[in-house]
């Protein structure tokens, strides 16, 4: 597949990188040489240097006969404008990023299709969207949505006295029949146990879940009840963190924290139920009118990287059950693992997941979607799409014999979303699932792609994430 | 402050004023020619007017861009006060008020919308002095320099400034993008208002002379009766008509407004109309509750209970019924109901509902901020932020009043006033009501006052409906620096 993409910052640069694994041709237009230097330095694609709203650039880049146009520049108006003009060159998919929510919310001011725009991308919500379903799933460390939030993958700790402790898994699934839900892993005593039918939970297991959205409320109920969020403080009232702090006002306490007084202000007018305070979150009497010590969540979205990060930590010994650091620098996501950090949100990257996802639904050509590494030992969730004619489709599960360690979790069916057993057929264009442990992924692959072709190119296993593109705790 | 441009401008309203005053002049020769002593004074005092006017006019020059909001509130108090003067001329020089006190009191408890009266029998005034005092509420409801804004030439820049000073009420949102055309929809609706309560009178029974009276008392929440016993000897139906008509005039007219282009739910979900009726509707059963449990023997109607709980909150000052007479627990009520006004945005005095939301918002954030010192807080009225500007002064909106009853019912007890009569007498003028309790009730009137009491409570009324500010402005040492 030919893409153009129109912006060569650090969400045209991953971007170009991701989709250039996966074998398409990619032609990136940018202003500044620079960029376009370190870029070509690096990948192999094509570089244009212009503005994505000329004719010339255009031209030049190939968008004439292009499959897909995505316009991830910083400015709003330049990626619409292009997506329209690569609109009017033919190209008949076009994604721009916009923040602006007049055009990205509920009745969008502007119909995005009359401009030659197929989908508008909203980087804020979609690192909102991560930030909200991190908080909102209790107890929960890793956590990951796939198939376009249709499935989400959720893990707990089992605490003593709980009611799903110590009954096999087949008594469970009996007693929540009705509600889409699978047991896909147990980490117990360091080893992830893919768990079968007649194995029992125990006090101390981390148990991952994969179940349907639907399903989430039911299964908070079942793990939390002293595992309730009550309490959420956020750094920085930004965008990002006003954001945030709308969306979970509702349902839990927030509290808002700047230095700015200003930025309160603001924040202040916009929310109606959340506490603002003008204040540094490192002053003790900021922390007390706060509560910080009883916050289940620290969440740091300020303007400061570095200073995200020292108060995140700082939060934590101060009390804060977890935190999560906003940030747009890849390399704070390799220090997840060497410091006391629950989570951390790039949502640039969160983006290129994103925009990924929507590049492989239609026009997938490899037949891996997205890989969600688990904990330490790298136990995998990854989707799938059936191929055409691969030795999955048309073939029950149980027939398909899978791998001991491997588990098809979840199947997207249209707008089907089920939690499939052995006498569940697949079907060609099913979006599915899996569990798997490491080392069974390309074998699990082959299952689902085309038989006796081997059209993906990457078997390397680094097809959508690896050297930590994408935060691995990050929702995408 | 440029007292040039400020004499200019009020020379102009002064001849506007000289031209209302022909309109009761046109019924007075109508009626009975020149012979009349009415229509001579009322001649007499419209080319008072207009002489006034003129030499104003034309001997000060306008310095535009001199005129900033220090002019503006100059222009607003000086022509009150001149209207004041000028308007009590008819009552005066036709001698059916002989005092000039007493007619100076008539003039501005018309113009403030108050309706307190010192006449024992209004009718004796005969049908054009009773016109000119329903006019007077009716130009005063909606206010003068409205009027000018309205049909005179354009005042340039200061046109805002003075939109501003006279308007009551919130910082309602621009109606139109040109304040000309902002008073002239406002005009509209009051305009529309009036013939409905005319039309609306008559059926029930009026005749039409008491119709038009009536109707521009009630639309001005004025008060002024045509007759002794206000509305008490007018049919259940006139009554109940009149309690509509004081509901509507209660209400925010730009969102009247919006409901008549078809947008009704704009006013229905607006959080200050909805305060207000449940407040009408609390008081009314809250009356109709005590007077069933104290005062059985009263056989007090839920016509009269409403009527009276309408007319005090709406500050009309109609009365139906002397509610002097009910237990002393309905008196603080009425007090209360003085101090609580209408809504913003109507011509009803008194401090209105959008403050008292603003007082309770901000009391209860001084509670939050008491226990969170670092919080942020932001007053909001219906999921908007309320600017700080706005609460902080209808909080001294608040500190005024307060400060001008307490003040002036000490004053009013020193002249020998009753207790009951200085307290009520003023809380009722600074609101702009009319009847306050005791010998000053809804049975009687301000007649008995002693006359530096009367002067008091002149002023209290002007003070009241300019909402203090555009009259105690002019003491700021701000507004003389140059």
């Amino acid at each position: 597949m030919r893409i153009i993409i129109a912006g060569a910052g650090a969400v045209g640069f991953h971007l170009a990188k991701e989709l250039g694994v996966e074998g398409h041709n990619i032609a990136i237009i940018d202003v500044d040489p620079g960029k376009l230097e370190y870029l070509r330095d690096r990948l192999d694609v094509l570089t244009v240097q212009g503005t994505a709203t000329s004719r010339a650039s255009l031209e030049a880049a190939g968008t004439e006969g292009a499959d897909l146009f995505i316009a991830v520049s910083n400015l709003d108006e330049v990626n619409m404008l292009a997506c329209g003009a690569a609109h009017k060159l033919g190209v008949r998919r076009t994604l721009a990023r916009v923040r602006n929510r007049d055009f990205t919310g509920e009745s969008p001011l502007i119909d995005s299709l009359k401009l030659g725009i197929t989908r508008f991308i909203n980087p804020d919500e979609i690192a909102v969207d991560s930030i909200v379903a991190l908080v909102s799933a209790p107890g929960s460390i890793d956590v990951g949505d796939f198939a376009g939030g249709q499935i989400l993958l959720r893990s707990f700790d089992l605490e003593p006295g709980s009611s799903l402790a110590d009954r096999p898994l087949s008594h469970l699934k009996e007693e929540y029949a009705g509600v889409p839900f699978l047991v896909a892993s147990i980490l117990r005593d360091g080893i992830h146990i893919v768990p079968r039918g007649s194995d029992q939970l125990q006090a101390g297991d981390r148990v991952y879940m994969l179940m349907a959205r639907e399903s989430l409320p039911v299964f908070r109920k079942v793990v939390s009840g002293s595992d309730r969020v009550q309490r959420v403080v956020i750094y920085g009232a930004e965008r990002l963190g006003i954001d945030v702090a709308r969306r979970l006002q509702g349902i839990t306490n927030v509290v808002l924290i700047d230095e700015d007084r200003d930025r309160c202000h603001v924040a202040a007018a916009e929310l109606d139920d959340t506490l603002v305070l003008n204040g540094s979150p490192n002053d003790a009497d900021i922390q007390g009118q706060g509560r910080l010590s009883s916050a289940d969540f620290f969440i740091s979205a300020g303007r400061n990287e570095e200073h995200n990060l020292v108060l995140a930590l700082l939060a934590k010994k101060r009390g804060a059950r977890r935190n999560i650091v906003v940030t747009a620098d890849p390399d704070i996501v390799s220090l997840l693992d060497s410091l006391d950090i629950d989570a951390v949100i790039n949502p640039r990257l969160t983006m290129v997941g994103r925009l990924l996802r929507y590049v492989q639904v239609d026009h997938a050509r490899a037949v891996l979607q997205a890989v969600q590494k688990i904990g330490e030992n790298s136990a995998e969730v990854v989707e799938m799409l059936v191929r055409h004619g691969a030795t999955a489709a048309g073939v029950s599960l149980r027939d398909l014999h899978l791998p001991h360690g491997a588990l098809v979790g979840a199947v997207v069916r249209g707008d089907e979303t089920f939690i499939p057993h052995g006498l569940t057929v697949l079907r060609e264009g099913d979006q599915v699932v899996a569990f798997v442990l490491p080392g069974l992924r390309d074998r699990i692959k082959r299952l689902f792609a085309r038989r006796g072709g081997l059209h993906f190119a990457d078997d390397s296993g680094s097809a959508v994430k690896e050297p930590g593109p994408e935060p691995s705790r990050d929702g995408s | 402050m440029s007292v040039s441009s400020v004499l200019h401008v009020l020379g102009r309203l002064c001849l506007l004023f000289g031209g209302l005053l022909l309109v009761p002049l046109a019924l007075a020769l109508f009626e009975s020619g020149f012979g009349n002593p009415v229509a001579r004074a009322l001649l007499g005092s419209s080319a008072c007017s207009c002489a006034l006017g003129l030499v104003l006019h034309l001997s000060f020059a306008k310095h535009v861009e001199e005129f900033d909001f220090e002019e503006a509130f100059a222009v607003v108090a000086s022509a009150w006060v001149a209207f004041t003067l000028l308007g009590a001329l008819p009552y005066w020089l036709s001698g059916a008020i002989p005092g000039v006190t007493d007619a100076a009191f008539e003039s501005i408890s018309g113009l403030s919308t108050t309706g307190a009266s010192i006449l024992n029998d209004p009718a004796q005034l005969g049908r054009p002095l009773l016109l000119w005092r329903a006019l007077t509420h009716w130009v005063g409801g909606m206010g003068v320099i409205m009027l000018s804004l309205a049909i005179l030439p354009a005042l340039g820049a200061g046109g805002n400034f003075l939109f501003q000073a006279e308007s009551t009420g919130s910082d309602s949102e621009r109606l139109a993008p040109r304040i000309r055309d902002v008073s002239r929809i406002l005009w509209l609706v009051y305009v529309g208002l009036t013939l409905l309560g005319v039309v609306a009178f008559a059926l029930a029974g009026m005749s039409v002379f008491d119709a038009v009276c009536h109707s521009f008392a009630t639309v001005a929440t004025g008060g002024f009766s045509t007759r002794a016993d206000s509305l008490a000897s007018f049919a259940p139906a006139v009554q109940w008509t009149a309690v509509a008509l004081m509901v509507l005039a209660g209400l925010n007219q730009a969102l009247l407004f919006a409901a008549l282009l078809g947008r009704p739910l704009q006013l229905l979900r607006n959080v200050e109309t909805r305060t207000w009726l449940s407040l009408l509707a609390l008081a009314s059963l809250l009356g109709l509750w005590v007077l069933g449990s104290r005062a059985p023997e009263l056989d007090a109607s839920v016509l009269d209970v409403v009527f009276t709980v309408v007319s005090i909150s709406s500050t009309t000052g109609f009365a139906t019924v002397d509610f002097g007479l009910w237990p002393e627990p309905l008196h603080v009520v009425v007090l209360l109901l003085m101090l609580g006004g209408a809504c913003g945005g109507s011509t009803s005095g008194s401090a209105k509902m959008f403050r008292h939301l603003l007082w309770v918002k901000s009391a209860w954030r001084e509670l939050q901020r008491l226990l969170r010192p670092s919080g942020v807080f932001v007053v909001k009225a219906e999921g908007r932020p309320i600017a700080e500007p706005v609460v902080t002064r209808s909080v001294a909106y608040l500190v005024f009043y307060l400060c001008a009853a307490c003040l002036g019912t000490l004053l009013l007890t020193l002249l020998g006033v009753g207790g009951e009569e200085s307290l009520s007498g003023m809380v009722t003028c600074l609101s702009g009501v009319g009847p306050g309790l005791g010998a000053v009730g809804p049975a009687s009137n301000f007649a008995g006052l002693p006359g530096a009491g009367k002067w008091l409570l002149m002023l209290a009324m002007l003070l009241g409906r300019l909402e203090f500010f555009a009259v105690l402005v002019l003491f700021s040492p701000l507004a003389w620096r140059r």
